[in-house]
């Protein structure tokens, strides 16, 4: 009998420490000490890292928002820099119902794949006034639905924050050794180019494949010299295929970079970052890159960078204009704790303000109308008018979002000649058939 | 007439009750954090579900689409040829630990030579693997050093030598924690068994297949079944860090599909059914070992 009742004193004391435990973390959680709003970091502010331009950027946007909002803590996290890991984090935060307040996402597809999970920002927008119009606005439409932003009246789930398209950017010291001025239009005269370059004892471009991101930005820009006007909904309509005389001419037309020894020879298996990081060390005459690599090239280069359009190989209508787009949006998800103080945040992330301060930091022209009708900087400028001849959005901002991540991954292995450009590119068909079902 | 449950009918009935009383916190927390979520696993595999928008029921279509699904093939090729170094982490360090145990000249140095690399974390391996094997890594470096430039490869470029890199890793980094396994097997067994053996005249090879390998079955099994889930079901961290699946999709592998399927690609009800499948197979390789092993019968040995 008296051990009977040890047991049970016994059991009460365990349910008892769990209780006790349990309420001991209840209120320890409960216990708050102003607001924080939690900010994450996707598309070009993924390598805000400590120390980097881009880092001085966000610490001034947080600190800024901190004095206006005073009790409230800003406590940023970087997303990863890997599409397909961003993409991950991202999705599991959603699934888990544990999102931050605030985020920025890269624009078109890998903002709209999340669409339910997006608080719908039309009532801020339209309880602000003027603040649609205060955009330059082609920046609008990659983050509405179907891309079309109905001059407001659309589905909006994101705030436009820049503005880009890709650039060959060249190292100018190196070009006058090899006795040039500045990098081809075209492929063909990009090749004899390399020859030049590569007879005086220098790389003529780095190139990192890694991920198949450089690929499919050499892909973009030359396929613009492909495409004609309504090519593009043809192919998210799948009524033109990645399988297709313009896609595959260009595939072989980038291949013609390796067979002319333009590139690293590791290029396959070489990261874009260290692409990025090897010329601004003055290991190559070019590289592929956008607006936001400026800031590192400009800081380590100084006045030898030199940007150039990307080389074309098409014929087509619209042979020497521009792919771009806004590249990045800010957006709140469903059940963010503080929507209005994300909201907040936002309005002075894409403010004239912040926006100009955007130009020397981030490189990227801004989605501000008035902040880019002041931009004074010369590259930025040169930036914003290839964006203004844009023709096609960026082709993986475009396709669906699980399309892109498969669509490096197959880049990647076309480029390095693993697979044909025409296997490589009917895989991709039918991950768009996939996703379109 | 009435049923007779056998409760309530006194002090050593209700002694029995105990038993399950005090377990039924562990069995809580097995029903929370393992039958739940298996459940669900198993329920939204017959679902399509992108993690956003409610669960929609599709019957069996993501395992139909399994079938023809190359991407699940290639991954699932990956995982059988990560699991040929199963007999490799099972034999090799046995050797080294019986070598060990054998006291051979410098054991001590070889025993804390050998286990460091189960100290160091996966991350912290596939690192270094990704700047000794990199184009302009080490390896090549040696290569080109010793004139050997025709050795100098792209290791992580192409689809063999990257999965030859993964299975290095795996098998370096194992290395050190079997061979402690079977250390630790050994140092429990009779000394004077191998002694008589030595006694009647038995060589080193002898003693280590007659007395150490028959007194270690149960040590074999758990490194044979452990490093098999592992060749299947724990290789996310090395494909992650070193390879991140590429080149393209070379060294993708049943997990990583699973992990990309969910999270990178929205298809959540898929990436249940390939984890379903890929749990049914690991149980079939780990029944078929054991039995392997133990010809059919249980129990201590």
């Amino acid at each position: 009998m008296r051990s009977q009742r040890k047991r049970w004193i016994v059991l009460l004391a365990v349910v008892a420490a769990s209780l006790s435990l349990a309420g001991t973390a209840t209120t320890a959680s409960g216990r708050g000490q102003g607001q924080t709003l939690q900010v994450w970091l996707g598309g070009i502010l993924t390598t805000s890292t400590s120390g980097t331009p881009f880092r001085k950027w966000v610490d001034t946007q947080d600190k800024l928002f901190e004095k206006q909002n005073p009790g409230v803590n800003v406590q940023i996290t970087l997303l990863p820099a890997d599409n397909g890991q961003l993409a991950a984090k991202v999705e599991a935060a959603f699934t888990a119902h544990s999102v931050p307040d605030v985020m920025m996402l890269y624009a078109g597809a890998y903002t709209t794949a999340y669409q339910p999970g997006l608080m719908q920002l039309n009532k801020y927008i339209d309880a602000t006034p003027g603040f649609y119009k205060s955009f330059v606005p082609m920046t609008w439409n990659f983050a509405c639905t179907n891309f079309d932003c109905k001059n407001g009246k659309g589905y909006i789930m994101g705030v436009p924050f820049d503005l880009g398209g890709f650039v060959m950017f060249y190292n100018k010291a190196l070009f006058k050794k090899a006795g040039l001025t500045h990098p081809a239009s075209t492929f063909s005269d990009l090749y004899k180019q390399c020859a030049v370059i590569k007879g005086k004892g220098i790389l003529p471009m780095i190139y990192g494949d890694r991920d198949g991101y450089a690929t499919s930005n050499m892909l973009t820009s030359d396929l613009v010299s492909y495409f004609r006007p309504g090519d593009l909904q043809r192919l998210l309509a799948q009524k033109l295929h990645f399988n297709s005389p313009a896609f595959i001419s260009s595939l072989n037309a980038i291949r013609g970079l390796k067979t002319h020894g333009c590139i690293n020879s590791d290029a396959s298996s070489f990261g874009q970052l260290n692409s990025d990081n090897k010329f601004a060390a003055g290991a190559a005459a070019m590289v592929e890159g956008q607006p936001q690599n400026l800031p590192q090239f400009v800081g380590a280069l100084g006045s030898k960078v030199g940007v150039w359009p990307m080389p074309v190989s098409g014929h087509g209508p619209w042979a020497h204009k521009q792919a771009g787009n806004a590249i990045d949006n800010w957006v709140i998800p469903n059940g963010a704790k503080n929507p209005t103080l994300a909201w907040k945040y936002i309005q002075l992330a894409t403010s004239k303000r912040m926006q100009l301060l955007e130009v020397p930091e981030l490189g990227s022209p801004p989605s501000n109308l008035a902040a880019a009708n002041s931009v004074k900087d010369p590259y930025v400028r040169y930036f914003a008018r290839l964006t203004a001849q844009a023709q096609i959005p960026e082709l993986d901002q475009a396709v669906p979002n699980q399309v892109a991540l498969v669509l490096y991954r197959y880049l990647n292995q076309a480029f390095s000649g693993a697979l044909s450009p025409s296997s490589a590119m009917s895989h991709v068909d039918q991950t768009m058939a996939q996703a379109n079902h | 007439m009435s049923l007779d449950i056998g409760f309530n009918r006194g002090p050593h009935n209700r002694e029995r009750l105990w038993g399950p009383l005090y377990a039924l916190p562990a069995i809580a927390l097995v029903v929370v954090f393992i039958g739940y979520p298996f459940g669900s696993i198993i329920y939204h595999s017959f679902t399509h579900w992108n993690g956003l928008e409610p669960a929609r029921w599709i019957g069996v279509k993501n395992y139909r689409d399994l079938l023809h699904d190359s991407l699940f093939r290639l991954a699932l090729r990956n995982n059988l040829l990560f699991a040929i170094s199963v007999p490799v982490q099972v034999v090799v360090p046995l050797l080294m630990a019986y070598l060990i145990h054998e006291r051979i000249p410098g054991w001590r140095l070889f025993r804390a030579t050998y286990f460091l690399p189960a100290v160091y974390s996966t991350v912290v391996i596939g690192l270094l693997a990704q700047v000794i094997f990199a184009s302009h890594g080490a390896v090549n470096i040696a290569f080109g050093k010793t004139g050997l430039t025709g050795l100098e490869h792209d290791w992580l470029g192409s689809g063999p030598t990257a999965i030859g890199v993964i299975l290095l890793l795996l098998i370096w980094a194992n290395f050190g924690y079997n061979v402690v396994l079977y250390l630790a097997g050994m140092s429990t067994m009779d000394p004077q068994l191998p002694e008589a053996a030595r006694v009647d005249g038995a060589g080193r090879l002898a003693v280590l297949r007659h007395v150490y390998i028959p007194g270690l079955r149960r040590v074999i099994e758990l490194v044979l079944v452990t490093n098999t889930i592992t060749a299947f079901a724990y290789m996310l961290t090395y494909i992650f860090v070193v390879t991140n699946g590429g080149p393209g999709f070379d060294t993708y592998d049943t997990e990583f599909l699973i992990y990309n399927e969910a999270f990178s690609y929205q298809a959540l009800g898929y990436a249940s059914a390939i984890g379903v499948v890929l749990t049914l197979i690991i149980l079939l390789f780990g029944v078929f070992q054991i039995r392997m092993l133990t010809g059919g019968k249980t129990g201590s040995a």
